[in-house]
């Protein structure tokens, strides 16, 4: 753990994934110029929130905040984990809260069942059900998933949420080095189409139509409607349809589209088997969205060469390469998966693990 | 007769165009004379309607020049095979616990034939058993009893008998070797209900009874140790013991003047 070598950063770009490596490599870290240009300068509502969350998981970390809210000092203490609950502002969902949690949790002193309140699905992050079918399916890869579970007690739709997950995660030691070359081909097709506070039969009609494409494709489709009745179906109406593809060699591939006022559901539902079919079609064995918790996680594995085959990778991704770098000084070498072919965009990520070990960790 | 004629020929000729737009194989038989060469009759076998109606074969290679769409609504059967091996995979994706989600990458195959191949073998061993116990039991098992060499009596002889088949059932207790009939031991049993309450009996009248020593065990006779426990040669007390020994020193002190100055026992004493 080097003192004294604060990081600094500019804008409130990604700025989760700037927190947690400072959090697990023990630097400091400094980001100034958060919306300085902006009408409303400084750190949003869910900024701000997500910042008390890290307190909350952390034991001894030091957050200073500016006057004007735009720049912060965070010092890194200790992830402690531990039950804790916590209540995320309507204005994000709690997929943007969980996903720096969830890259935090194997690395704690005890296991995190943290609960978290608000949104469940959303546009901007990952919903609840794709985190619990393909984001914490990716951990499973580097040897975390005895006990990871994540409970969807309520469902909660924008604006008025109302949603209540659960998240628990196992502590680890060590995380495993990861070789994940082969992407396989796609061999089944599952998908989960949910209604809240609307007619159930939206939730058919995107299955129908969500079908009417993905049949001509391979024959195990299935698409599940899960329902939330009552008290456990939120405060506002809404749908969604989220759908994943797995393949041979167990990569996966998602996509979803929430409601929009105005469009029907068979819309949506088109919306998302197109964005699914996308996804799949620029290949690799992660999808975009899970790029960066892939070379996370291969950064932190022991001290052996880690192999992954993606696509190209995203202006976020390349940001969070850069900013590996800087922190853990590991660099990532990206080389064409197949230099014959020539359609082909897969790349093979390839890097030494840091051997990070979890020394925060309570035994016995 | 002659509109009848002309009905009848409208008729046929609808018959036969309808047929006709099939695939050319089916011809439509003979009636009474009229067959129309509009029909296609390649290698066509005429059937004889009046005699087996149904009996039609279409014929074998004759293709339709009509493009034919196919409108199939895999909607309306959204499963394939709903059987168990669905439910459970469902099951298991919906799950909260990431674990219990991959581990469907082997579903277990329930087939129905392979249920009725297990269900088979568990009849063919049961049948195998029957067999072998009807042999044991007429040859060896009972036969203890059949025995002419002892010259039992014929009482003797079915006592023999119904104690045996208590030792084959296993009823019978091992230490007391009883071999008793069931009335025997039932019996036994009742006289030893009737024992215990007369015992109940007597403890009532004798005011010795409380509901609270009921089920009581032999208590523990002798002495055992007051303070501390005996290891290793030595003594071994805690801080608490020695107080709730010593506890008492001031308030006996009126008593214990006449006889001040008394020492501590020669044993020796280690403070845990």
């Amino acid at each position: 753990m080097a003192v004294g070598s604060v990081l600094e950063y500019s804008s409130h770009k990604y700025f989760r994934h700037r927190l947690v490596l400072s959090i697990l490599s023990g630097k400091p870290v400094k980001i100034t110029g958060i919306r300085s240009e902006d009408k409303n300068p400084g750190l949003r509502d869910f900024e701000v929130n997500l910042l008390r969350l890290l307190e909350k998981v952390t034991n001894g970390t030091v957050i200073e905040i500016s006057v004007t809210g735009t720049a912060i000092l965070l010092k890194p203490g200790i992830i402690a984990g531990g039950p804790l609950i916590h209540d995320c502002p309507l204005s994000r969902s709690v997929g943007y809260f969980l996903e720096p949690i969830i890259m935090l949790a194997p690395f704690a002193k005890r296991p995190v069942q943290l609960t978290l309140r608000g949104i469940t699905t959303d546009d901007n992050d990952l919903s609840a059900d794709l985190i619990r079918t393909v984001t914490l399916p990716h951990l499973q890869l580097f040897g975390i998933s005895d006990g990871l579970e994540l409970r969807i007690k309520k469902r909660g739709a924008p604006p008025g949420g109302g949603g209540e997950v659960q998240f628990l995660c196992p502590i680890v030691k060590q995380v495993k080095t990861l070789n994940f070359v082969e992407p396989g081909k796609i061999k089944r097709i599952r998908g989960i189409s949910h209604a809240v506070r609307v007619n159930p039969q939206f939730s058919n009609r995107m299955i129908e139509s969500a079908r009417s494409i993905l049949n001509r494709y391979i024959p195990d489709i299935y698409l599940y409607s899960d329902v939330y009745k009552g008290e456990e179906s939120g405060k506002s109406p809404g749908y969604a349809l989220s759908l994943l593809a797995e393949s041979t060699t167990s990569a996966l591939f998602c996509s979803e589209a929430t409601s929009k006022p105005g469009v029907a559901p068979e819309d949506i539902a088109l919306q998302a088997t197109r964005a699914l079919l996308s996804e799949i079609s620029k290949g690799g064995c992660v999808d975009e969205k899970h790029q960066s918790l892939v070379l996370f996680m291969m950064v932190l594995g022991s001290e052996d060469v880690g192999r992954c085959r993606m696509s190209e990778p995203t202006p976020r991704t390349i940001q969070f390469l850069r900013d590996i770098r800087d922190f853990f000084g590991t660099s990532f070498k990206i080389t064409p998966s197949d230099p014959t072919k020539l359609e082909s965009s897969d790349l093979v990520y390839s890097c030494y693990g840091t051997g990070y070990v979890n020394a925060n960790r309570e035994l016995a | 007769m002659s509109d009848h004629d002309e009905l009848l020929s409208v008729v046929q000729t609808h018959d036969q165009k309808f047929l006709s737009s099939f695939d050319g194989g089916i011809s439509t038989s003979r009636r009474k004379g009229n067959v129309q060469s509009s029909i296609e009759e390649t290698n066509t076998v005429i059937p004889d309607f009046d005699e087996n109606d149904d009996d039609f074969t279409a014929a074998s290679s004759s293709t339709s020049n009509a493009n034919v769409i196919v409108f199939s609504d895999k909607t309306a059967a959204p499963n394939q095979k709903w059987d168990a091996t669905t439910k459970l995979q469902g099951k298991a994706f919906m799950s909260s616990k990431i674990s219990k989600m991959r581990d469907n990458t082997l579903p277990h195959t329930k087939n129905p034939t392979l249920e009725e191949t297990e269900e088979d073998l568990k009849e063919r061993s049961n049948i195998k058993n029957d067999v072998l116990l009807h042999k044991l039991v007429h040859t060896q098992l009972l036969s203890g009893s059949l025995n002419p060499e002892l010259e039992l009596t014929p009482a003797q002889r079915r006592k023999a008998l119904s104690g045996r088949i208590v030792e084959l059932t296993g009823d019978a207790k091992l230490g007391r070797r009883a071999a008793t009939s069931k009335c025997v031991r039932e019996g036994l049993v009742q006289k030893q209900k009737e024992g215990k309450a007369a015992q109940l009996e007597e403890t009532k009248n004798l005011g010795n009874y409380h509901p609270t020593r009921r089920n009581r065990k032999k208590r523990i006779q002798g002495l055992r140790m007051g303070v501390g426990s005996f290891k290793d040669g030595t003594l071994r007390l805690s801080r608490r013991e020695i107080d709730s020994v010593r506890a008492h020193k001031g308030g006996t002190s009126g008593r214990g003047s006449g006889r001040g100055g008394w020492k501590k026992t020669t044993a020796q004493t280690t403070v845990a």
